[in-house]
């Protein structure tokens, strides 16, 4: 069973211009945030996202911006 | 990150880890081109599995690390494949138990004793403490290939290019859990969607409930004091012995209180409706103050309306504020959303225990 948290909160952008489509967030989000489309990584269900900051860390091309917390 | 690196290198107070909760799994050497590396078994020993029970309370879990570096599972060698993990014991423990029968070379990082996810959240799993590891060991000398295997619950605290920048070495994000280690190599190291995701079923919010439930019932000593604080002022027309009894029966609410909050809202986590942890608490909150008060005799609670909400508001207060807690053990809050629902929260339950609290002490003058 998945279970969703509050919607609208998490603090997550994702600058579509700066991507090339590597598709390493997907590799990384432990919550299915992103797909990627037409080689632009797309935030599907940003509602999942729990702010790790795992896809802001990795992305080579600094398009992803995470306000992580605290694991 | 080059100073970062620098730094790891000049540290003179570098820790010296205790190598005694490992000793006993040192099965042997292997000789490679770097010296000889110490070879541990897979098995799970006695001392293990009491370990792993011990740390799951709540008991030694600060301490229970393993010395860094590499060490060797099966019979490797310089084509095996390396797996970078935490030296937390009981991270260690489960990837020799998932990872039997394979051959391979684990590079062990501090992360302080602190498992993967919660390291990498805390920025010791990182990109220079991995980058440090990789040179102090030499594995460029020990290794004809150039890749890593990280768990992927280590990337919130890695940057990935940044090792190869450095190292030479392409870090590949493997599998969230490590019983799925094995289908990842056999997949040409990809990891399948399942693979990535992190779950929260049952066993894993029990697991960790184990744990809050040892946390909270300290609380439980306070709450008993309290109660026979105001029971000895308030109700003079009894002797000391049933003062005694009656705070004591008042308090058992409470024990029930703080397992519905650390057990019961973890376990029907999913079940419950509504979306805060808090709410989500506070539904069971309510169904338990309707328990004590139709059965109020049983606890010896007085037929008062002023101790009777008192207690309501106790009791609420402990189921919420233990569900609001469970939040940090959770593995799907962010913490905007979190921060959210604490500042919802807090003032609430502030406000109910003064008033609880308040009642309780109305009682003892009026």
């Amino acid at each position: 069973m998945t279970m969703t948290y509050l919607r609208n909160v998490a603090k997550i952008s994702l600058k579509t211009e700066k991507c090339i489509g590597c598709g390493i967030c997907v590799n990384v989000c432990p919550h299915e945030v992103f797909i990627v489309n037409n080689r632009k990584a797309v935030l599907k269900y940003k509602d999942n996202c729990i702010e790790c900051g795992a896809c802001d860390k990795n992305c080579p091309f600094k398009a992803i911006e995470v306000k992580a917390g605290v694991g | 990150m080059e100073d970062k690196i620098i730094k790891k290198f000049n540290n003179k107070n570098e820790e010296s880890i205790s190598d005694d909760k490992i000793l006993h799994l040192v099965s042997g050497t292997i000789d490679s081109s770097i010296g000889e590396i110490k070879k541990i078994t897979e098995e799970w020993l006695m001392k293990d599995t009491l370990g792993a029970i011990s740390v799951r309370l709540g008991f030694g879990r600060d301490t229970y690390k393993v010395p860094t570096g590499l060490y060797a599972l099966g019979n490797p060698n310089s084509d095996s494949p390396v797996l970078v993990t935490a030296n937390y014991k009981l991270t260690l423990d489960y990837v020799r138990r998932d990872i039997n029968g394979l051959d391979v070379w684990i590079l062990i990082i501090d992360t302080k004793g602190v498992n993967v996810w919660c390291a990498a959240g805390k920025g010791t799993f990182s990109t220079e403490e991995i980058i440090y590891q990789i040179k102090k060991c030499k594995l460029e000398k020990l290794v004809n290939h150039r890749e890593l295997i990280l768990p992927q619950l280590g990337a919130p605290g890695v940057e990935a290019y940044q090792i190869l920048k450095y190292t030479g070495f392409t870090a590949h994000y493997g599998p969230v859990s490590s019983k799925d280690i094995k289908a990842y190599l056999k997949n040409n190291k990809k990891a399948t969607t399942e693979m990535r995701k992190v779950n929260f079923n049952t066993v894993d919010r029990l697991t960790v409930a184990v744990l809050e439930l040892v946390h909270s019932i300290k609380l439980l000593s306070y709450i008993f004091l309290l109660i026979l604080i105001t029971t000895i002022f308030s109700e003079v027309s009894f002797n000391g012995y049933s003062k005694f009894l009656i705070a004591l029966n008042n308090t058992i609410p409470y024990l029930v209180a703080i397992i519905i909050g650390s057990i019961f809202v973890p376990l029907l986590l999913p079940f419950i409706p509504f979306k805060m942890f808090s709410v989500k608490a506070l539904v069971l909150a309510v169904l338990w103050s309707f328990v004590v008060i139709r059965y109020k005799e049983v606890f010896m609670y007085i037929n008062d309306w002023r101790v009777l909400t008192a207690h309501v508001l106790g009791l609420t207060s402990v189921i919420v504020y233990l569900g609001l807690n469970f939040t940090g053990s959770s593995t799907y809050v962010s913490f905007s959303g979190v921060y959210k629902e604490t500042i919802l929260t807090i003032p609430v339950l502030v406000v109910a225990i003064f008033m609880s609290l308040a009642l309780l002490v109305s009682k003892i003058f009026i």
